[in-house]
């Protein structure tokens, strides 16, 4: 199983998920990017994933420069940023989780993604009917606990975009009931244990997810849960780079818009 | 310059020949020639030629922006050769051969209704390898059935039967290259049948009364053929084969403005649709018979309207379900009436078409003549009382009373608004600015005629006050930058409205006092009228003279002027009132903007799409798409972009 992670990544991951045909492994990935180590740092498999640490090798700019590292992060070819990746197949596609605590390092694997696949068929990104996975919390037919929605407000003329309310059952209460009517699903948090574990992971309807991973024992809980919002039926593909809706460019590092949640 | 025409026309053999030219003058004196405007689909691309082209395809996908997606991401270099024009063959694109052309074109064979290919020799379209592949009638389409006209006199059977034609014709057209309009068919002859059946109930009548209705009906069906014979020859412009049918505006004669249509289209059933789900006049009509009376002269002061807050009978508190049919307009371009709206149509500004994508031209105006139906037909349940026995609402309202249910009441209302703003409007004619004891009015006891006059003189200022505040609050999200933007840009173009300017304030200071905190009629007045100033000042600044702004700017700050306007106002805020209190829904507000495409992003809602992008994006709200746009319009029509930008807005529409 994995190592454990450096405690400079102790903290919100963000992640998109990808389709594309010509990427159905870690080797793919490596080989289109032109600039990875051939060999994971860590493998696990977790549920119909397969999981991958990888180092990305970059320039050293895509970590925040309050990140001081050692010279254990160089490498030859470049500064390694520590990515995890998983992957599986969904009704015949190939597809693929880039997670990474730092936003614009993400950014600059989709470019060169993208430029990598240029000429053909282009990248693809997960997204969800989050009304479906909102109905099928509220009708219990999930493995997993919604501790955590938010809500697009529709009518509140610019004062209030959006509501979160937080509690053991929050698609149930009343509150919820009353502003169905002007309010849109628009992002989930659930939770998953296992022994004596717990993870929590938030995906929103344009497709980013985020956790807390103090351990990256945790990080098989998370593609766990990804799993079970999978098996939902209410994933979908789109053309728009999920970081692009959430974040603005200069951002760098995993947000929401409240305190980013720790686990215990 | 991105724009160039692809241009055709016969020589004297009757070839058919190619031309790509900057200026359509240059061919269309040439024997059979038509043209059309094509910008390359990435902006800043190589304007069109048909230098370098062997081949062209011009695909009429069912939808134009998911084709686009799918070419321009998925196909590497094609991309820099592909073009977008309004027609329905709105995706060109140049391949060295007609083989690459069909291979091309079998990758999309599930997406387009139809295309057609043109083989190249020299300037020569090769008739031998040339092809078309016709769309096919949408299998789902029925066509209704021709009216019958045996029950009709000779004026009435005329304009019948010529409706039947026309009604054909469009089906035809609709269902080959715009069968989502299929329930814009069904109720435009349910409308005509439901007309021709009075006329045959009133033929044998032969009093003055059953005459003049007939005559109005006539005209009725006079208007429907002539709005129907226009969109068939705008929806129908640039079917195929393409070229053998001249769409007689020179500048699209030869691809026609197809896609356009089916934008408005798009647009239009959105706002119909969401507003049909909520049924308000129905609601209205079905519910308010039978709820208790409330007080009509409540707002004590007209200053304290809290009242009403209490009494949970608006539209969006009501447990009715809807029940009544939609109705249907014909929405398409006009040059002659603008932006306009009538029982049968809604037309667009002709602009549009190369501007949309300006502040002065944009597509959201139409919500404006929207709501203007929406209220017609909420005031109609409510009150006319150019029809009705109105002796019983006079004789309450002389007496005070409540009325016997929540339907008289808003009766009761109705009159109580026409007589403020009588009232204040008399005030304000007396105010000249030296001080005078003011002798106000106030028509304690009205007569019958007294009543109607009243009507006749207000009813436009009502029903446009109550518009104004529902387009704010449900379209433009009560943004004042947005809101007035939109509508002074559109006005400054408008002659007839710099005869009235004061009245044009007055109109949207009460739409943004619905947003000012509750208080007195002056300082309510003097917040919406700096906001005002506020926006009129920033329109101002932008390089176009526009002396309709000038001249509202003027009165704002001419303390006469001000004080005017702010005497009318306590009257318009009665109505603000009455909008906010009984006809403004919430319900209805989300649903009109409901898109699962938005995202937030820094508390702001928007879809994060950039002219030239193409996402494949199902847009569920073109209202919240149009909104999201507007920020990032040109001011002005003008130049390439705004023109290249109008397609690509409207394609994604489609």
């Amino acid at each position: 199983m994995a190592n454990r992670t450096s405690p400079t990544e102790q903290r919100p991951f963000t992640a998109v998920v990808v389709r594309h045909e010509d990427l159905t492994s870690l080797d793919d990935l490596s080989r289109l990017i032109g600039r990875g180590e051939p060999r994971p740092v860590s493998e696990f498999s977790a549920g119909h994933w397969k999981v991958w640490r990888w180092e990305y090798l970059h320039t050293r700019n895509l970590y925040p420069a309050s990140n001081l590292f050692g010279d254990e992060r160089s490498r030859e070819g470049g500064w390694a940023h520590d990515i995890y990746v998983g992957q599986r197949m969904i009704a015949g596609a190939s597809f693929m989780v880039l997670a990474s605590p730092y936003v614009r390092l993400l950014r600059q694997l989709n470019e060169e993604l993208k430029g990598a696949l240029s000429k053909g068929p282009a990248l693809r990104y997960l997204n969800v009917d989050m009304s479906r996975v909102f109905a099928s919390f509220q009708s219990g037919s999930s493995q997993l606990t919604a501790t955590k929605v938010t809500l697009e407000i529709l009518d509140e003329l610019e004062v209030l975009e959006l509501v979160s309310l937080t509690g053991s059952n929050p698609l149930n209460s009343k509150l919820h009931a009353k502003i169905q009517s002007v309010a849109a699903p628009y992002a989930i948090r659930v939770e998953i244990e296992s022994g004596m574990q717990r993870a929590r992971l938030s995906i929103d309807r344009v497709g980013n997810l985020w956790w807390y991973q103090s351990d990256e024992r945790k990080t098989e809980l998370i593609f766990l849960a990804l799993d079970d919002l999978i098996n939902l039926g209410a994933a979908k593909v789109g053309r728009r780079l999920p970081l692009d809706l959430k974040f603005k460019r200069d951002v760098n590092s995993s947000q929401d818009d409240s305190t980013p949640e720790e686990d215990d | 310059m991105s724009k160039r025409y692809l241009g055709i026309w016969a020589d004297a053999d009757g070839n058919r020949r190619i031309v790509s030219c900057a200026n359509p003058v240059e061919i269309l004196h040439r024997s059979h020639a038509q043209v059309s405007p094509l910008f390359p689909a990435i902006p800043g691309g190589d304007a069109f030629s048909v230098a370098d082209a062997g081949a062209l395809l011009l695909l009429v996908p069912k939808s134009p922006s998911s084709l686009l997606a799918r070419l321009v991401n998925d196909f590497g270099e094609i991309r820099n050769h592909t073009y977008i024009s309004h027609g329905h063959a709105s995706v060109i694109v140049k391949r060295p051969t007609a083989r690459d052309c069909e291979a091309l074109a079998a990758q999309f064979i599930d997406e387009v209704r139809g295309f057609e290919i043109w083989s190249m020799n020299g300037d020569m379209i090769d008739p031998e390898l040339s092809v078309m592949r016709e769309p096919s009638p949408d299998i789902a389409w029925q066509q209704p059935e021709p009216i019958a006209v045996n029950a009709l006199h000779s004026e009435a059977r005329a304009q019948v039967e010529q409706f039947n034609s026309n009604l054909s014709v469009f089906g035809r057209l609709a269902s080959l290259y715009a069968p989502e309009t299929h329930e814009l068919a069904l109720a435009i002859r349910d409308s005509v049948a439901f007309v021709v059946s009075r006329l045959a109930q009133l033929q044998a009548d032969e009093d003055e009364e059953s005459i003049r209705e007939s005559i109005g009906l006539e005209v009725h069906l006079v208007e429907v053929n002539a709005v129907l014979t226009i969109y068939c020859s705008q929806l129908g412009s640039g079917a195929l084969p393409l070229g053998s049918d001249l769409f007689p505006v020179g500048e699209y004669s030869l691809l026609g403005i197809g896609s356009m249509c089916r934008g408005a289209w798009r647009i239009y059933s959105h706002l119909n649709q969401t507003f049909s789900r909520h049924d308000h006049a129905g609601i209205i009509q079905r519910a308010y018979p039978k709820l208790p009376p409330f007080d009509p002269y409540a707002p004590r002061g007209r200053i304290d309207y809290s009242e009403w807050n209490q009494l949970a009978i608006r539209v969006e508190d009501l447990d009715e379900t809807p029940e009544t049919e939609s109705r249907q307009h014909i929405p398409y371009f006009s040059s002659r009436w603008g932006f306009h709206e009538s029982w049968n149509a809604i037309s667009l500004s002709w602009q549009c078409l190369y501007a949309a994508a300006t502040k002065e031209w944009n597509l959201l105006t139409i919500t404006h003549e929207y709501l203007h139906a929406h209220i017609r037909d909420i005031f109609g349940v409510i009150f006319d009382p150019e029809r009705a026995d109105i002796s019983k609402v006079v004789s309450d309202f002389n007496s005070k009373s409540k009325g016997d249910d929540a339907l008289a009441s808003m009766r009761l209302a109705y009159i109580e608004a026409v007589v403020m703003i009588e009232t204040m409007a008399w005030t304000a004619g007396k105010v000249d600015g030296t001080n005078q004891e003011i002798e106000t009015f106030v028509p304690d006891r009205l007569s019958v005629d007294q009543l109607r006059a009243l009507y006749r003189r207000h009813t436009e200022l009502v029903h446009e006050v109550v518009v104004h505040v529902l387009d704010f609050w449900y379209v433009y999200d009560g943004r004042d930058d947005v809101y007035v933007n939109s509508i002074w840009s559109s006005w400054s173009l408008v002659p007839s409205v710099a005869n009235r300017v004061p009245y044009y304030v007055l109109r949207t200071i009460s739409a943004l006092a619905s947003t000012s905190p509750p208080g007195t009629n002056p300082a309510m007045f003097e917040h919406a009228a700096a906001r005002l100033l506020e926006s009129l000042r920033l329109i101002n600044s932008r390089e176009r003279v526009r002396p309709v702004v000038n001249e509202a700017i003027r009165l704002l700050e001419d303390p006469e002027s001000r004080r005017k306007l702010g005497t009318q106002f306590a009257g318009s805020r009665f109505v603000v009132e009455l909008t906010l209190q009984f006809f403004k829904d919430s319900r209805l507000n989300a649903a009109l903007v409901r898109d699962t495409g938005v995202a937030v992003i820094d508390g702001h809602r928007t879809y994060n799409m950039e002219f030239g992008d193409y996402v494949g994006l199902s847009i569920e709200s073109p209202i919240a798409f149009l909104l999201d746009r507007f920020p990032g319009y040109e001011d002005q029509a003008g130049s390439d972009r705004v023109e290249h930008e109008s397609i690509w807005q409207m394609l994604q529409l489609v």
